[in-house]
């Protein structure tokens, strides 16, 4: 069977698996009408997360809005700061299996060590480890056809995978968008070597994997002990030592990706009075700083919401501008949005400033400042 | 509200196909869909302006090709699905192993061309169609197509061309 018939035999079994399924009406949009249905919508909402979310936490429930019940006969929220605890401890449930660990597409084999981490402003995967600040061990599961690593050292956040690539040894399986090379190291008998290997996907914090390709051509019949040195969009580099028992056959690829932690684009809202300016950079008087950067964002397009607006933006300025490209904060008046901003640490202004707005046909990026630092 | 004329034509019409959109790029079929569910409400809210847009439909397959490989939405949706669905509604039923396997494929792909990939082949829309849904050139999805074909074949073990 070709490519072509498998997925047109998919779509067919996908077409009628979906086909005449439309929920009741009770589920229907139409049946959402005014702010008090939505309210009430809202709240059903809220109940089954905040019970799923009690039962994940182990019964150490986060701080999440009080009785629900109450929600429908409240009048519309105005907003205000709705910073969530990120920084705080996460509650860790290392009971969870390995299905409820893998996002979308990430059916890789993640091993039993790996824990859950559940935060107030979203999902985030983390490696178990011995020690607080840093994970020491971690053993991936093996799975057939798939190569049994274990990772040492200090990974922060970070999960890695490595999965051979049988009889297609110089396949560029996932070459897509090289927008950078990033040298990977290998050791070999304790001597560093330089494979050929490239990047083809930046890291992207809450996104993708990070992917790397080794050509199976540079490398020897028995790899052991060999480390990865890769640099985050953020300018962090980890170096990852694998060791991989199972000796591969030279004409085998190795695919080595690095899931970096879901950390949410948008974590969380403050209300302002206007836009404020991004900060500059601070040096003493003798020592000149970069200005801010910034202007108008030239080619904007519209998109559905506003937090769509702000991806696209991100990715269409990566490698560009080095803005964040996760941990933004709404910036929001008493009555809209008006932008969304990346805090200085301590909370005392802004590094990053995006101004967005509205217009009938979506969100789009008019304007953004950032420090030059 | 008042609810521009068309909406309910527009949402028996493309149902469908958006349902089994968030399916092939969730990978969960309790989840599907509320992830379709959002995009539909996200457009009634809004259907005054977006009932008068040339493609309401690629507004929301926009909206849940986005929010579909979105980790926590999908979380979030399969939490409130699966409290929902105890009361008796249930969820899309499963897919053959085969067509598991397909979908398990596509889903490992990078993000846009497993968009690319559902949006052509699965849901059968013209590159061009694809193009203003992601917003990207007939070109670029093009691109992402090749290359996501061969990735396929290779995950999925069959020749890339037709026979």
């Amino acid at each position: 069977m070709t490519l072509d018939q498998k997925l047109r035999q998919t779509a067919d079994e996908l077409n009628r698996s979906v086909s005449g399924r439309r929920p009741s009406p009770r589920l229907h949009p139409r049946r959402a009408r005014g702010p008090v249905v939505a309210l009430a919508t809202a709240a059903a909402v809220l109940v089954p997360v905040i019970v799923i979310s009690a039962v994940v936490f182990n019964g150490r429930e986060p701080d999440l809005p009080g009785p629900v019940g109450s929600l429908a006969e409240q009048p519309e929220p105005t907003p205000t700061t709705t910073r969530p605890a990120a920084t705080t401890t996460p509650t860790i449930d290392d009971g969870l299996s390995e299905a409820d660990l893998l996002p979308p597409g990430w059916d890789r084999g993640l091993g039993t060590d790996a824990v859950l981490v559940l935060a107030e402003d979203g999902v985030a995967l983390a490696l178990s480890g011995d020690e607080s600040g840093g994970f020491t061990t971690w053993a991936m599961g093996a799975q057939a056809g798939r190569t049994t690593v274990d990772v040492a050292g200090e990974i922060p956040d970070t999960v890695v995978w490595v999965e051979t690539t049988r009889g297609n040894p110089t396949a560029t399986v996932f070459g897509i968008v090289e927008q950078d090379s990033t040298n990977i190291e290998i050791q070999i008998d304790g001597i560093t070597q330089l494979a050929t290997a490239r990047i083809f996907q930046r890291p992207e914090i809450g996104r993708a994997a990070f992917i790397g390709h080794v050509n199976a051509s540079n490398l020897p019949e028995t790899w052991s002990d060999w480390q990865i040195t890769a640099t985050s969009g953020d300018g962090v580099t980890s170096v990852i030592p694998l060791d991989i028992p199972d000796a591969l056959n030279a004409t085998e690829g190795v695919t080595v990706s690095m899931l970096l932690p879901l950390r949410p684009l948008v974590v969380g809202a403050v209300t302002v009075d206007s836009l404020p300016k991004a900060v500059s950079c601070q040096a003493p008087k003798d020592i000149e700083t970069p200005p801010n950067k910034g202007g108008v964002f030239p080619q904007p397009t519209q998109h559905p919401t506003s937090e769509d607006a702000l991806d696209a933006f991100i990715a269409a300025t990566a490698g560009e501008h080095h803005l964040a490209t996760s941990g933004y904060v709404e910036l929001r008046t008493l009555v809209d949005l008006i932008g969304y901003g990346v805090e200085l640490e301590g909370g005392s202004g802004f590094v990053t400033v995006i101004s967005m707005a509205e217009t009938s046909r979506g969100w789009i990026v008019d304007q953004w400042e950032a420090s030059g630092c | 509200m008042r609810v521009a004329p068309g909406f309910d034509q527009f949402y028996a019409d493309n149902w469908d196909a958006v349902a089994g959109l968030a399916y092939a790029l969730s990978g969960s079929r309790i989840a599907s869909e509320d992830l379709a569910q959002e995009a539909f409400l996200a457009a009634y809210r809004r259907w005054e302006t977006i009932g008068g847009y040339d493609s309401p439909g690629a507004w929301v397959r926009r909206v849940v090709a986005n929010r579909s490989v979105s980790v926590f939405r999908r979380r979030t949706a399969e939490a409130r699905a699966i409290v929902r669905l105890s009361g008796g509604h249930g969820p899309l039923p499963e897919l053959s192993l085969e067509a598991a396997d397909v979908l398990r494929a596509v889903r490992r792909l990078p993000r846009r061309q497993a968009q690319v990939v559902v949006l052509h082949y699965l849901q059968d829309l013209p590159l061009s169609e694809v193009a203003v849904i992601l917003d990207r050139s007939v070109e670029t999805i093009r691109t992402h197509l090749r290359r996501a074909r061969k990735t396929l074949a290779v995950y999925l073990d069959v020749p890339e061309e037709e026979t």
